[in-house]
Parts: structure tokens; sequence; C-alpha cells
């Protein structure tokens, strides 16, 4: 066999390994199997709107969802995972209402109407934050104020975000974060309130919300709302996070 | 109104002759049994004080038959004396009523001992006493925990499992009722009847002795019934050393979709530390005591859920160790 012949062989060979190599990463990286966040880039978010309108004549109820659909173009299993995250918490919120209804509210005829409007707060190729507006009016009874929750959507690590912590550097960080948002949410309430505090990322701040009972007025319900500014807690924030919300 | 009658053994008195000191008492009344030994002296009385039964009632005359035996309990011969009465008791009656019966009991030995000790004859005084009280009843376990109900001031409010309430009345379809114990004591709510008319609270749950926790600072281990459960606190809000009340939940916390193994993730158990810090389960704390073995929460509600220490408030203590 002559030389070029050789060579000619060596190279297909060469050039064969090299394809089957790159086949076989990127059915790896197809499959999840190999992890590195530096590699998933994704498109900007596109959110879409859709009206939901629930009714139940049996129990005089009436839901009103104004809901987003959220769309990543080249990454159709991450937008599946967020609008079922998102799902799940409409239909929690609807459960706690429908239980209200059952055990609460009076049978006069009058309407038992959910209102639940959710708002984009921030949508980056990294994060998603969602804010559900919930008004309640039970049958007879005096309303409550509207309660503030969130959700938010790792999409990087394509998980939901658990009690926030990531949004910050750290520990510490989310600690002393948490104290300090909540301290200013409460700092103008006269009472005795126990409370919870939610929040989200927004754009150049955070949206936050306690929500509990106030000790002084016999357990009565308590939601206070507020906007924390960017200055208060951004030296807490994770920088890729803080980068998101200066945008 | 419906209202319970509360049927004591109040105390036997052991008179006449003394036929022995092993005495048994058995008492029937509407299906309910009570029996009791114990070893009296004759010529004295022994305070009992043991519940014979609940009986509720909306009458304002309870009457009931009542069927008491009195054994003097021997190795080879009881002796044995019984009497049937009755008792009629005044519900509207603020003091306790007291019921006293009298049985014979006849010592029935051998011949030969009947030829040298004669036939003799005890008299026992079995006194029953009834007391009068509100009937209690206690809120259902729900899917999420909680119970909605609705205030006198038109608000809601929402209770935990297995808090005891006393049914007030049922107007217009709804039942009013006043928690005796957790956040909302004392408070008058209402409830719907179901759709068949019974209602959404339980009957016949027993509360369980307090539950005595600890906590591990340098382990992150909360301990409970011999079991070991990974938790975690907060490094820069530490728990100090000592022994602390758990509470009854107080409010809904947090969210149902949070950790989707988790049920009942809505209830959390107040600490008086600090200001009420809280165990529950979760991913982070930031000062409660979280237990991150989302799956074993269960295991937890369900022990402190129906515990109860007896002051209205808590379920029982938690020791932090080192």
């Amino acid at each position: 066999m002559s030389i070029s012949k050789k060579i000619f062989i060596l190279a297909t060979a060469m050039m064969a390994i090299a394809i089957l190599g790159g086949l076989f990463y990127w059915f790896k990286l197809r499959n999840n199997e190999i992890v590195n966040s530096n590699t998933v880039i994704l498109n900007q978010p596109i959110v879409k709107w859709q009206e939901i309108t629930i009714t139940e004549s049996e129990q005089n109820i009436a839901m009103y969802i104004r809901a987003p659909r959220i769309i990543i173009s080249n990454n159709y299993r991450v937008d599946n995972e967020v609008n079922q995250v998102i799902t799940r918490h409409i239909e929690s919120l609807k459960d706690d209402f429908i239980s209200a209804v059952s055990t609460a509210a009076e049978d006069n005829g009058d309407t038992n109407i959910l209102n639940v409007e959710i708002g984009v707060l921030l949508a980056t190729p990294r994060l998603i934050s969602i804010s559900f507006t919930t008004t309640e009016h039970l049958a007879g009874l005096n309303d409550n104020e509207p309660e503030w929750t969130f959700v938010i959507f790792d999409l990087v690590k394509e998980e939901l975000m658990l009690e926030n912590i990531e949004l910050f550097r750290d520990d510490i960080a989310w600690s002393k974060a948490v104290k300090m948002m909540k301290n200013y949410l409460l700092a103008d309430y006269q009472g005795d309130p126990s409370c919870d505090l939610f929040f989200a990322p927004k754009y150049k701040g955070i949206a936050a919300s306690c929500i509990g009972i106030d000790r002084s007025r016999r357990g009565e319900h308590l939601s206070i709302t507020g906007d924390i500014s960017i200055s208060m807690i951004q030296e807490f924030l994770a920088p890729s996070v803080l980068s998101d919300i200066i945008q | 109104m419906v209202k319970i009658v509360q049927l004591k053994l109040s105390k036997i008195k052991y008179s006449g002759d003394s036929i022995g000191r092993n005495i048994r008492v058995e008492i029937e009344v509407l299906g309910k049994f009570l029996r009791i030994d114990k070893r009296i002296k004759a010529g004295t009385t022994a305070e009992i004080n043991r519940e014979v039964g609940r009986f509720e009632t909306d009458q304002r005359l309870f009457q009931a038959d009542v069927l008491i035996t009195v054994i003097e309990r021997d190795i080879l011969f009881n002796d044995v004396g019984n009497t049937k009465g009755n008792i009629e008791v005044n519900t509207a009656a603020t003091k306790p009523q007291q019921f006293v019966f009298e049985i014979q009991v006849r010592e029935s030995r051998s011949l030969l001992s009947r030829l040298f000790w004669g036939k003799r004859t005890a008299i026992f005084e079995v006194t029953l006493e009834a007391q009068i009280g509100e009937i209690e009843r206690c809120t259902p376990d729900t899917e999420d925990g909680w119970l909605v109900a609705q205030t006198g001031q038109g608000k809601w409010v929402s209770l935990p499992a297995y808090i005891t309430v006393y049914p007030k009345s049922i107007k217009n379809g709804r039942e009013y009722f006043i928690p005796s114990e957790g956040t909302n004591r004392g408070k008058l709510l209402s409830i719907p009847l179901k759709d068949d008319n019974s209602s959404y609270l339980i009957s016949n749950v027993e509360h369980e002795s307090m539950i005595n926790a600890k906590y591990s600072i340098s382990e992150k281990v909360f301990m409970l019934n011999g079991k070991k459960y990974k938790a975690i606190d907060y490094l820069e809000a530490p728990w100090e050393k000592g022994i602390y009340d758990i509470g009854i939940p107080d409010y809904p916390h947090g969210s149902n979709d949070t950790y989707a193994e988790a049920i009942r993730q809505k209830v959390w158990f107040p600490i008086n530390f600090e200001n009420a810090r809280y165990l529950h389960v979760g991913a982070r704390s930031a000062g409660c005591m979280t237990i991150i073995e989302t799956t074993r929460w269960m295991e937890i509600y369900n022990a402190l859920i129906k515990a109860r220490k007896g002051d209205f408030k808590n379920v029982g203590t938690l020791k932090v160790i080192d």
C-alpha cells in the first residue's frame, strides 16, 4: 500500500472518530447527562397571556385568573416545567379558596369570588419571577386584604427556587436580607404581627409581602405588601441576580 | 342545647360486717361499664373519682338505669351483691349531683366456716356523682391541615386539626362553637353543616399526653419518640440550651405547593424561644428548626397534632441540648 493511501485511510479514520465523538457528546447533552450551566443559553422567555374564568354554580363560585404562558423557544422542556409550576401554584390558591368557601362563606346567594392577578416581575434567560395577587370575596364576610405570593423559577437549574436562597450571595446574606426586608415591611405597622415573608425579584428591586395574623387584634388576618429598593439589599444579592435585576 | 353528663364513681363506703378487703365494684350505665378493684377495710370510705362515662343529652332531666355489683374476692368463694337503680340528673344544675346506692353483700363461705363465724353481711354505699358540662367536639384533620371558620365579626380564621371546641347552637344551617384552646380560644365561630346535615366537627378524639422532644444543636437532629429526624437551623440565630414549649399551630404558613412530597406543609408548630420560632418542614432556616426530611414530616405532624400539655396552648416541650 502506498504512503498516500495510508495517510488517506488514517485521515478518514480520524475524521470518523471526530464525527462519532461529536455525535456522542451531542446525544449526551440532549439527554442532560452532561450538566454545564455555562453552555446552556436559553432564549429570552416570551410571555403570552390567557384569561381563565371558572364558575361553579353549586357553591356560587366564580374564579377569574389572568395567567401567563411562558414560552422559551429553544427549550420546550424548561418552558413546560415553568408553566407546570405556575399551574401548581394557581391550583393551590384555588384549593385554598374552595376550602374557605366550603366552611366559612354564607349560603346567601351571593357569589364567592376569587381573583388571581398574575404578574411577570422579571423574565431573563436566567430567572423568571412571578407574582400572584389573590383577592377573595366570601359571601357574607368582610374581604381580607389581598395576598401577594411569588414563584421564582431558575431557568439554568431548570427548577423552582425553594426559599429563594439562590438569589443571595450565601446563607448569611439570605438571612440578613430576609430580616431586613421583614423589618422594613413591618416598620410602620401598629400591632403585634406574626407573619411569614414572601418575596421575589423584580426590575430594580424586590417585591415583598408578609402574610400572617395580628395577635393584638385577636388573631385577625394580616397581609402587608411593599417594594424593597435595590439599594437596600444589593450588597446581599448574588452578582448574577443583581445584574438581571438592574439591567 | 346539647349538654354532657359526666358520671363518676365518687366513693365507696364499707360498713356492716367485715367480709374481706379485696373489693371489686362494677357499674353499668347505658352501655358504659366501669370496674374498680380496691382494697378497702370495713368501717372506712374509699375515695375513687373514676369516670363511668359521658352521656350527651338535650333533655332537662337525664334518666338512666344503673346496675351496680359489689364483689368481695376470695380464692375459693366470691361474695357478691348487686342492685339495680335509676338516676335522674337535672341538666340545668351547675353543681355536682350525687346518687347513693346501697348494696348488701352476704358472706357465702363453706358450711364449716359458717358454723364458726355465722353468716355475715357487709353494706356498701356506692356514691355516683353527675356533673353537667358542655359537650366537646374537635376540628377535623382536613386535606391541608386547616379548617376555615367564620368569626362573629364577619372575618375568617383557620383552625388546625383536633382543636377542642364547645358546640353552642345550630342556626340557619350553620353550627356555632367556641374553641377551648389555641390561638382562637374563646371566639364564637361558625361553619356550615354538611350537605347531609351532619357536622364537620368530630367526636371521640382522644388527645394524647404531651410530647417530649429533643433537639441537638451540634448534630442538627430533632428527636421524637426514639426516632431521629435531620434538621437544620441557622448559625447566625442559634438555639440556646433549655426547655421550651411547643405550641398548638397558630395559622397557615407558606403554601401547599413548595414541597410536593410534604403533606401538611402549611402546619407549623410555634416554639416559645425568642418571640416564637417554629418547627416546620422545609429546606432552609432563618432561625426556625426546619425538618429537611420532607417525606417524614407526617410522622412528626401525627405525633404532635393530638398531643396536649394541658395548658390550652401547647402540645409539649422541646429540650434543646448541645
